[in-house]
């Protein structure tokens, strides 16, 4: 059966597509059908006719009185043949009644059913083409007066549209002349302004779809900017990262003194918590907006790690000193010891709600630094974040202690990483200062002077820019 | 069963067959009382939790390794591991002509793991296929017919069932007015790309642009001269408004293509199982395929499978089930029968479990 139905649609196919070749589709059958013909219904009810008529007529002879009992068999059959007979005379006359009756019923029937083909039969000769002629006539003349009609309306209507257009024409002239004269009247002005308005919401509609494409061309600049990267160093699946200024190199060398030196100076681990708590208001947005997980660049001590555990995102750490690896494992934190942009590169794209990096940046080349922003980039999903925290090169004071660290190459500038997120793509980019030196270190005054030279000497530590995908 | 099992796989990740396919495996088993472990050399960190450390993975009783790409870590663990039992479930490998005029690297990739293929066939003892085509390649290979089960792998269908379609992307569809036509799977040369736009073009020329064909999946970043190609063609015929490429999408977004579609095409030329062909039917989607390698299998009886590749007859196959209700009811009927009972979660199961403790306890 299932193989009959397949055929069969292969057969309607090649069908089809002869007429289809041959020019011929009307000729195509279509649908097979499945359901009964028209006819059915009365064949139906003849054939249930027929049975009835066979159960019409009741006799009480025809009721059988043999038993096959043993030993009563015979007994019972004598007496049941003997109470038939005796109750002949009563119940015959009965049953011949409804014998009549029943034929009476069936005759009807038949009748009915005779009548019903006969006007079907009718229908079909006589009054099917008398229907049809009587509705060709009245849609002859409906249609005569509805062309009459039409006809006679749209000579009315060309007169009045040709009255409408000479008045328009001569109230045009009219408004022309005083549009001339009066062309600095209210109503030009309004009418003015109206389509100004109307040209600035059609701008508004298309500044929407200018950011839209510029959103998607920059993700697609960024992707190419790091394909082209990759096809340039010729390699496919390792980033543009020579020896001597891979990450590795400047951060992993000595790991145990590094370790020691953020214990410190970067600060106790629940401190630079409490630092970065200000950023969990970002990541929770981006999470809830496109899923997926963080990824730290740089994870240090799991600080940021811990903060998103707390807040039930899923997070990851990439980390090349192994101290900090093991304090973080310590924590129960996931974390994995490898160059922060090689690890970036193998993950998927569009795969990240929020990338991070504290302190991270001034450790960089300029062209690790762009590359990580390209990259980062690209592995964020829409809607996703991107935070890179470093030392405010606008404070003196922070400036005096930023070759403490050995390992720092140089500082970068708050309007230097704003324009490369933004030339990258991010949107919504802004700078966010933090770490603010303690009142009782500044100069005391409230003079302008004073306050100047406290924000030159003595302005915020660090900051941060954000971005948005 | 009382032993310990781990499982194996290259990469772990959501929304990837094998994935899906051992996640499943992995609740099924530990359900079971089994002691179970996965081991991925790259997982997402949601997983992060499950992933088993080496040395447990070397202990246990037996190895169950998918395979379906070339992972030389994973070779070396199944040499080094003192298993009594090691099973591969093969996946299958795509065979390396179809990316030689157009990745260098993916044919090197494809053809590295075939040749693994021949040399996991000598390190296992056992050996699950997910489709009679898998096995019957396995075969070739030289492995006794008494040591290969078909264990069909298991999808996230009724998840996709359960789940909530998205009513946006569902009634700008259905709004169109258009008959959809619809492909789920990567964009790749053995999936048929170039073949489900050709049959685009037929479908155009014979019956007018009033379908819409929507492919559905992500692209491959070193197959740039075979997408140049398609973008080519497109150009050249103007049907870049008749077929759409909407890339990779969330899953109730997914639902909605697949509900608001007329018919499933699958003009795949290699396939080791094809999963979107179950998901189709289990959502009432009728199918029309090309009769290539595990396809036949997988879509069952009473469907419309063509062996020769005649885009007009394709594109005429469209028109003929669309147009005739009684064949399209047949054909969407059958195969949602083929998925109740071939594909099911609770078959899957079944046959899953009683197959690896036919395994064990051999």
């Amino acid at each position: 059966m299932a193989e009959d139905v397949v055929q069969l649609i292969k057969e309607d196919i090649e069908e089809l597509l002869k007429a289809k070749r041959t020019g011929k589709a009307a000729e195509f059958s279509g649908p097979i059908n499945f359901y009964p013909s028209e006819e059915q219904p009365l064949d139906d009810f003849s054939w249930a006719m027929e049975q009835a008529a066979a159960q019409s007529q009741v006799d009480i002879s025809q009721v059988s009185v043999f038993s096959r009992r043993p030993l009563w068999g015979a007994l019972a059959t004598f007496y049941k043949r003997v109470v038939r007979k005796s109750t002949y005379w009563l119940l015959n006359p009965l049953f011949g009644q409804i014998s009549l009756f029943n034929d009476a019923v069936l005759n009807a029937l038949n009748k009915l059913i005779l009548k019903v083909k006969n006007l079907d039969v009718r229908f079909e000769q006589d009054l099917e083409p008398l229907i049809n002629r009587k509705l060709q006539e009245r849609l002859n003349s409906f249609e005569h007066l509805v062309e009459t009609q039409v006809d006679e309306k749209f000579k009315e209507e060309e007169k009045r549209f040709e009255q409408r257009v000479n008045r328009l024409q001569t109230e045009i002239t009219c408004l022309f002349e005083q549009c001339t004269n009066k062309l600095e009247t209210d109503q030009a002005i309004l009418d003015i302004t109206q389509g100004i308005q109307n040209v600035m919401q059609k701008i508004e509609i298309l500044r929407h779809s200018l950011t839209d494409y510029r959103s998607e061309s920059a993700f697609l600049r960024a992707k190419l900017a790091v394909t082209l990267q990759k096809i340039r160093t010729r390699k496919l699946t390792e980033p543009n990262v020579s020896e001597e200024d891979s990450l590795d190199e400047t951060l992993g060398s000595s790991t145990w003194l590094y370790y020691i030196f953020e214990q410190q100076f970067r600060g106790t681990e629940s401190m630079i918590k409490e630092k970065q708590r200000p950023y969990l208001p970002d990541i929770q947005k981006a999470f809830a907006t496109c899923g997926g997980y963080v990824l730290e660049i740089g994870s240090g001590r799991g600080e940021f790690l811990e903060l998103c555990r707390e807040a039930n995102i899923p997070a990851k750490g990439v980390d090349f000193n192994e101290a900090m690896i093991n304090r973080c494992r310590e924590k129960d934190l996931d974390v994995e010891k490898e160059d922060g942009l090689v690890y970036l590169q193998s993950i998927p794209d569009e795969s990240l709600c929020a990338l991070t990096a504290f302190q991270v940046v001034e450790h960089l080349t300029p062209d690790q630094i762009l590359q990580l922003v390209q990259n980062a980039f690209i592995k964020l999903k829409p809607g996703g974040a991107m935070i890179l925290e470093t030392v405010n090169p606008d404070s003196l004071f922070a400036i005096k202690n930023f070759y403490l660290d050995l390992s720092h190459k140089r500082p970068v500038p708050s309007l230097t990483l704003q324009f490369i997120l933004e030339s990258v793509g991010l949107r919504e980019v802004e700078v966010r200062l933090s770490s603010p030196v303690p009142e009782e270190m500044q100069l005391t005054g409230q003079d302008e002077a004073t306050k100047m030279i406290n924000d030159f000497l003595f302005g915020c530590q660090d900051y941060a820019v954000v971005g948005w995908r | 069963m009382n032993s310990s099992i781990s499982i194996l796989l290259p990469a772990l990740s959501a929304y990837d067959a094998i994935g899906n396919d051992v996640l499943a495996e992995y609740e099924l088993l530990k359900k079971s009382g089994l002691d179970v472990n996965i081991f991925a050399e790259y997982y997402e960190p949601q997983f992060s939790r499950l992933i088993a450390d080496k040395k447990r993975i070397l202990e246990t009783d037996a190895l169950l390794y998918h395979h379906g790409v070339r992972w030389d870590f994973g070779e070396s663990l199944l040499k080094n591991s003192s298993a009594p039992i090691k099973i591969m479930k093969y996946h299958n490998v795509t065979p390396s002509e179809f990316f030689s005029d157009y990745s260098p690297y993916l044919f090197e990739l494809v053809e590295e793991g075939r040749q693994q293929t021949n040399r996991l066939a000598q390190s296992c003892t056992h050996f699950l296929a997910d489709s009679v085509y898998n096995c019957e390649e396995l075969l070739e290979l030289g492995i006794p017919a008494s040591k290969c089960k078909v264990v069909a792998p298991f999808a996230q269908v009724e998840e996709l069932l359960s789940l909530q379609a998205d009513l946006v992307s569902l009634e700008k569809r259905i709004r169109a007015n258009r008959i959809h036509v619809l492909f789920v799977g990567r964009q790749a040369p053995n999936k048929g790309l170039h073949h489900f736009i050709r049959v685009a073009d037929a479908f155009s020329r014979l019956f007018g642009k009033k379908a819409c064909f929507t492919w559905i999946g992500g692209r491959d970043t070193t197959l740039v001269r075979y997408y140049q190609e398609i973008e080519d063609y497109l150009h050249e015929k103007s049907l870049q408004d008749i077929v759409l490429f909407p890339g990779k999408i969330p899953a109730s977004h997914l639902k909605a293509y697949y509900l608001s579609s007329n018919v499933f095409l699958s003009v795949s030329e290699h396939e080791g199982f094809c999963v979107p062909i179950i998901e189709a039917q289990a959502l009432g989607v009728p199918v029309i395929a090309l009769g290539r390698t595990a396809v036949t299998g997988t879509i069952g009886e009473g469907q419309l499978v063509l062996e020769d590749l005649d885009y007009d007859k394709f594109a005429a196959a469209i028109a003929v089930l669309f147009n005739n209700p009684y064949y399209n009811n047949y054909v969407s009927t059958h195969g949602k029968k083929n998925y109740l009972e071939h594909f099911s979660k609770e078959v899957l199961q079944e046959n899953f479990l009683k197959t690896l403790e036919e395994v064990l306890m051999a």
